[in-house]
Formats: C-alpha cells, sequence, structure tokens
C-alpha cells in the first residue's frame, strides 16, 4: 500500500469515527473531540519537529504548552493602569537588577582568569537576588492587594486574543533558547532532565506568583476570538437560522461557536503542516535527518550540529506553545492547577510514537486519534471491569475492589495501545519513509 | 541549633535520594541507559517491606523483613533484566527508555491492584521516638537512615574492591567487550548488577517507608529527583550519585523551610540546573567524554 494511500485512508476512518461520535452522541461533543484532536495534533507535530526531525528527547511539553497557555493570558486581559501604577516601577526595577547581575556575571565568566571566577559569579548573584528582591517584595504586595478576589495580577496588554497564539509560540521558544543554553551539547538524557526540570519549575512560578495570572486562582473569562454563544442565541437572524436548519438555539449556538474554533485551528495547523512539509523535503530537512542518523558524520561535513539543534529545539517548543494558547483561548480559562506531566508530556509523546515520529501526517493523525482513544477510554475501564466481574456476586469483595480500581485503568489503556503499536507497528502508524 | 536540626533532617532524606540514585548509576553502568523505572522499584520495595513487616500482613521482624524484602525485589529486578531487558539488547537506546517508562506504567497499577492506592505506613519499632540531645530533638528514624546508608555503603564500597564479582562489575561497565574476552561472562553480571540494583531499592523503600505513607504514585516524583542527583553527581560516578542525593535532600529541606511556599518542589531542579551551567559534567566528572 503506498503512501498516500495510506494516509488518506487512516485520516478517513479518524473522520468516520468523529462522525459516528456526532450520529451516536452529538454534534456538539463530537466538534469538541475534533477541536481539542487539531490542538493536541499540533502538539504532537511540535514534538515531532524536535524528536522525529532531530531526535532531542524533549519531557517537558507540559511547561511548554503553559507558557502558551499564560501568553493567552497577558495578550488579551484588559490594560490595569492602577496596578501598573502602585507595582509597575517595582517590577520593572527587580527585572533590571536580575538582567544586571546576568550580564555582569557573563562579562566575569568570559574576562577574568579561571581562579576566584567562581566565588565573584555566586557573589554576584547573590547580590542580583537580593536587590531584585528589595524591589519585588513591595511591588508584588501591592499590586496582589488590589481587588484579590477579581484581579490582584497586573492584567494584560487588552489586544484580541489571536495574538497570544503568535506570543505564546515566542514565549515558548524564548524557554527553549534558555534550555538549549544550558543543556544542548551534553548528554542527550540531560536535555530530557533539564527540560523537566524547567518545566516543573515553569508550573510553579504560574501557581504561586499571583501578580502575574492570579496563579491558582484561575483567570476566567478570557477575551474570545468568535462570537460568544450566548450573543448568538440574543440575535434575531441566528434564531431564525437556527430554526432553518432544524436545531434549537442553544445546540445551534454551541456547534457554531465550536465550528468557528475548528475552522480557525484547521487554518493554523494547515499552516504549520505546510511549512513543516516544505522545511523537512527542502535541504535543511536532509540535513537535519543526516545529523540525526549520523551525527558524527554530518559533524565532519562541516555542520554545526549543536546550532542545527538549537533551531530545531526552538521552533519545535514554539509550535508546542501556539497549541497551549489555542488550547487556553478556546477554554477562555486559564488554570495553572491542571497541567501535569501525564496529560501533557506522557499523552503527546504517545501521539507522536503511535501516529509515527519522524512523518508529520503521522504525528498529527497519532494526536487525533489518541485523543480521540483518551476521551472515549473514560468509560471503558468501568465497562470492562464490569463485564469481567458481571459473574460475581454484587457485593463480594474481590468485585468492589476491582470495580474501586476501574478508573485507573484508563492510563493502562494508554500504555497497552503504546506497547501494541510497537509491537505491530514499530515506526508508527504512518512511518517515515526515507527518499532517496 | 535549628539549622543543624534541619541539616540532620535533610541528610536523612537525602541518604534515600542517594540509594535510588546509586540504582540509578548501577544499571547506566550495566546497560547503558537510565532505568526510567527506578522510582518504581523504590515505591514496590516500600511496599514488599511494608508486606512483610506490618502487623496485619505477615508480621515478621524488622530487619528479617528487610531481607526478605531486599530478596525479593533483587529477584525481581534480575528476572527483569533476564528475561524482558535482554531481549531488546542491542535496539536503540530509545526503546530501552520507552521500556523502562511502560515498566514504570506496569509496576505501578500492579501495586495499585495487590495494595491499593491508599497511602499506607511502615510499622517499625522506632516510629515517632525521639532522641533528645542537648536542644536537639532527632528523630531516631532519621538516624537509623543515615546509619544504615552508611553501612551499606560501605558494604557496597567493600564489595566493589573486594570481591572477584564486584571486580567483574566494574571491568564490564568500563569495557564491554574487553571484559568478555577476559572470560567475564557479562550478560549474567549485567543482571546481577539489575539485581544488586533491586536490592539497594527495595533497602531505600523500605526506609522511606519507615518515615511516611507510602501509595503506588509515589515513586515517580521521587523517582525523578533521584535522576537529577544522579546528573548533579555526574552520572556514573557512585560517590558522586551520593553525595548529589545529599545535597537535594538538604536542599530541599532548607528550601521548605526559607523560600517562598510552593517553591521548595523546584529547589532540587534549580540546583540541578544550577550544576549543568556551572559543571556541566556534573560534580564528580568522569564520564563527560562518553557520547550516548
Amino acid at each position: 500500500m503506498s503512501q498516500s494511500v495510506r494516509i488518506i485512508l487512516l485520516y478517513s476512518l479518524m473522520f468516520a469515527a468523529l462522525v459516528a461520535v456526532g450520529f451516536a452522541q452529538s454534534w456538539p461533543l463530537a466538534l469538541a473531540i475534533l477541536n481539542m484532536c487539531l490542538i493536541s495534533g499540533i502538539m504532537a507535530l511540535g514534538v515531532n519537529i524536535q524528536w522525529g526531525y532531530a531526535g532531542l528527547f524533549n519531557v517537558g511539553i507540559m511547561g511548554f504548552a503553559a507558557l502558551g497557555g499564560v501568553a493567552a493570558v497577558l495578550v488579551s486581559e484588559p490594560i490595569r493602569g492602577e496596578a501598573w501604577s502602585v507595582g509597575g516601577l517595582g517590577l520593572v526595577a527587580s527585572f533590571l537588577s536580575i538582567l544586571a547581575a546576568a550580564v555582569a556575571v557573563g562579562w566575569v565568566r568570559k574576562h577574568l582568569p579561571q581562579r576566584g571566577r567562581g566565588l565573584i559569579t555566586v557573589l554576584l548573584l547573590i547580590a542580583g537576588y537580593a536587590a531584585a528582591r528589595q524591589f519585588f517584595g513591595p511591588a508584588v504586595g501591592a499590586i496582589e492587594a488590589l481587588d484579590p478576589t477579581i484581579y490582584g495580577n497586573i492584567g494584560g496588554a487588552g489586544l484580541p486574543v489571536i495574538f497570544s497564539w503568535l506570543v505564546g509560540g515566542l514565549f515558548a521558544g524564548g524557554a527553549a533558547f534558555l534550555i538549549s543554553r544550558i543543556a544542548l551539547g551534553l548528554r542527550s538524557d540531560y536535555l530530557a532532565i533539564a527540560t523537566l526540570g524547567i518545566s516543573e519549575i515553569v508550573l510553579a512560578v504560574l501557581k504561586n506568583e499571583d501578580w502575574l495570572a492570579r496563579g491558582v486562582k484561575n483567570v476566567s473569562g478570557l477575551d474570545s476570538p468568535v462570537p460568544s454563544a450566548i450573543e448568538l442565541q440574543a440575535s434575531d437572524w441566528f434564531i431564525s437560522f437556527a430554526a432553518d436548519i432544524g436545531m434549537t438555539t442553544i445546540e445551534a449556538s454551541t456547534v457554531f461557536v465550536r465550528g468557528s474554533y475548528t475552522l480557525l485551528f484547521v487554518i493554523v495547523l494547515a499552516l504549520l503542516m505546510w511549512l513543516t512539509e516544505r522545511a523537512l523535503h527542502s535541504p535543511w530537512g536532509r540535513m537535519m535527518r543526516a545529523i540525526r542518523d549520523n551525527r558524527d558524520a554530518a559533524e565532519a561535513m562541516g555542520k554545526d550540529v549543536v546550532a542545527r539543534h538549537r533551531q530545531v529545539f526552538i521552533l519545535g517548543s514554539a509550535v508546542v506553545g501556539i497549541a497551549g494558547a489555542m488550547l487556553v483561548t478556546m477554554d477562555g480559562l486559564f488554570t495553572p492547577g491542571t497541567y501535569n506531566p501525564l496529560r501533557y508530556t506522557f499523552l503527546i509523546w504517545v501521539m507522536v510514537i503511535v501516529g509515527g515520529s519522524g512523518n508529520n501526517w503521522g504525528a498529527v493523525l497519532g494526536g487525533f486519534l489518541i485523543w480521540f482513544t483518551w476521551t472515549q477510554a473514560e468509560n471503558w475501564g468501568p465497562q470492562a471491569m464490569e463485564f469481567v466481574t458481571s459473574g460475581m456476586a454484587g457485593d463480594s469483595a474481590l468485585r468492589l475492589h476491582l470495580m474501586d480500581n476501574a478508573p485507573h485503568m484508563r492510563l493502562m489503556i494508554m500504555g497497552l495501545v503504546l506497547l501494541i503499536t510497537l509491537r505491530f507497528f514499530p515506526k508508527g502508524l504512518i512511518p517515515e519513509q526515507i527518499r532517496r | 541549633m535549628d539549622a543543624l536540626q534541619l541539616l540532620i533532617g535533610g541528610v536523612a532524606n537525602g541518604c534515600i535520594y542517594g540509594l535510588v540514585a546509586l540504582g540509578f548509576v548501577l544499571i547506566y553502568k550495566a546497560s547503558e541507559a537510565v532505568n526510567f523505572a527506578q522510582g518504581d522499584m523504590l515505591m514496590l520495595g516500600a511496599f514488599l517491606g511494608i508486606a512483610f513487616i506490618n502487623g496485619d500482613r505477615a508480621d515478621l521482624p524488622f530487619l528479617l523483613g528487610l531481607i526478605a524484602a531486599s530478596l525479593c525485589l533483587g529477584a525481581l529486578a534480575y528476572a527483569l533484566d533476564r528475561f524482558v531487558l535482554r531481549a531488546i539488547f542491542g535496539q536503540p537506546q530509545f526503546a530501552m527508555v520507552i521500556l523502562t517508562i511502560a515498566l514504570g506504567f506496569i509496576l505501578r497499577f500492579a501495586a495499585g491492584t495487590f495494595w491499593g492506592y491508599d497511602p499506607v505506613s511502615l510499622e517499625t519499632p522506632f516510629a515517632g521516638e525521639i532522641l533528645r540531645l542537648g536542644s536537639l530533638t532527632l528523630a531516631v528514624a532519621d538516624l537509623i537512615i543515615i546509619l544504615a546508608t552508611g553501612a551499606l555503603t560501605f558494604t557496597l564500597w567493600l564489595f566493589f574492591g573486594r570481591t572477584r564479582l564486584g571486580v567483574a562489575m566494574q571491568a564490564s561497565s568500563q569495557n564491554q567487550m574487553a571484559a568478555y574476552y577476559m572470560g567475564i561472562p557479562v550478560k549474567r553480571v549485567n543482571s546481577i548488577v539489575w539485581g544488586l540494583s533491586g536490592v539497594v531499592s527495595a533497602i531505600a523503600g523500605v526506609l522511606f517507608a519507615a518515615k511516611g505513607a507510602v501509595e503506588p504514585s509515589v515513586g515517580l516524583l521521587f523517582g525523578i529527583k533521584a535522576f537529577a542527583a544522579a546528573v548533579i553527581g555526574g552520572f556514573g560516578s557512585l560517590p558522586g550519585a551520593l553525595l548529589g542525593g545529599l545535597l537535594i535532600g538538604v536542599i530541599e529541606q532548607v528550601a521548605a523551610r526559607y523560600a517562598p511556599s510552593g517553591y521548595s518542589q523546584i529547589a532540587p531542579y534549580a540546583l540541578m540546573l544550577l550544576v549543568l551551567i556551572l559543571r556541566p559534567g556534573g560534580l564528580f566528572a568522569q564520564i563527560a567524554q562518553k557520547k550516548v
């Protein structure tokens, strides 16, 4: 079976499954799943750029997605002048002192002799921290004291939320740049632990720095790029339109809102897909594959391996950041407490591996398929346990014990899907195609 | 006094991190790959200890239960290498990574199904006992952990330096091919290293359970921090792993006391990133030149 036939067949099966959900359950649900599938596909695409193109092992996807998410808050929330007037100066001063300390450390490490350098570095870092703390504490206290039940944060830039998709990419790319300075060029598992550490740090900051995006108090009611369902339900033309297509107004408005998101996401995915495919089939893409498959030979041919790795790591992380911003935009809600490594790192990895790492179509298909399975598997565990224990007495201890554990089976199912795929399709459902 | 007390508590925690990091490094030296299920082996060791020692289970004396748990986990780890990991010997490194991650999931699920998802704690003869030295208040459990780790480290040091098997392990970790030519059964030695790592994990797990409650997902986070400890020590160095563990344990306690709340959890990662920036090969760099 040729590659393109395989792609078309698998994607048609996927959409058939989504349409089946639409008919069997409801259209708003099918569209909600489709939207999350599209976002998952974009995240998987970002990871595929890192892992599939270059073999970089990023286990901090959660952190990059959360950085994208906070971008949605910081871009779209209205400007809060009073918060800036009480604490803006202090914040800027503390950031400047950190920056000054970092520049000084950089200078010291470049120009001073080896001996005594470490001590000066430590002293400079402590001085910078103390100075930053000096300005930071009062400023943050003042900002958080303003209307803490509704705001207590510095607000945002007051721009349309759709810009945050770009800004989210920039945030995640910036974090990736910092990580690449630390851990690229070292052993490959150091990159894994560095990304993991940074993603935990990002989440800790987002959860605890209330002045930034309200921390675990969450930000809700974000600006939306599409008309809101409530506005639609109140407008006359929409009521008559809903009557024309034979749906209730409420259902029609939900379908309309989710459908508009679908349209936006499809545009983003198609654009990213076009760009990544172009990149993969360009000389740059061949160079990346050469570096991945034989690093030493590529280095001997004069390719700057670390610089290329840095490039591809930043690009991939930026794509994950874009997806993270889209996710928060669609929810209209930023909740740092809900980011966990299982959902935002492990699951995305399963998507890439099941779909086919190194192949963009495969990674996106993996995103669709695994998200679909993940949402549907919620019911499978209890159903399976119900079936297994159906022969037992209703109150037998074993049955109760097994039913208690049923919700934990969702992860088992994901592990099973992973193992079965690796056994029968070791290169994924749509494997990478090497053109010679 | 306050600082000293904090330090001792931190060192006790750090001993457990150090032992798990030791397990990482042992397996890394044998299989040239990171075992991402190491934290889950600690969890399993803790549950085995509970199953052997607690009054409502097997009700063995503490020391006997500790030995039984470490033998069980050692045998399990040996079997894992013999029957599962040897099957993918020679495959790309990533296969091993995915396999050990999947193993972790399986162990977590198995422990949850056997022993439930509620936290349980170990009944020890020294639970809750406190030693007063002047103005110092020390938990006996902490002291026992420190002593046990010291004893185990000394035993391991003797084992690696003085026994034929220990020297064979060193040889095959340095150059598998040369060791093979010298008549060392490298494959079996590697499996024994896995078993040894299992024994160390079980002891760490029982000590861990002596300090607090255990539930199936406890190994995940613990394993990640121990991995950070191994990185700090310079992957591949046994004393480095122990030292990295101690550093992580102490810094976590200090951060829990002095840093703003919510940040103590990330102090280990911050320390690790600092070490990666300033001394990329770790504190005891000995394999910095080796590419993986």
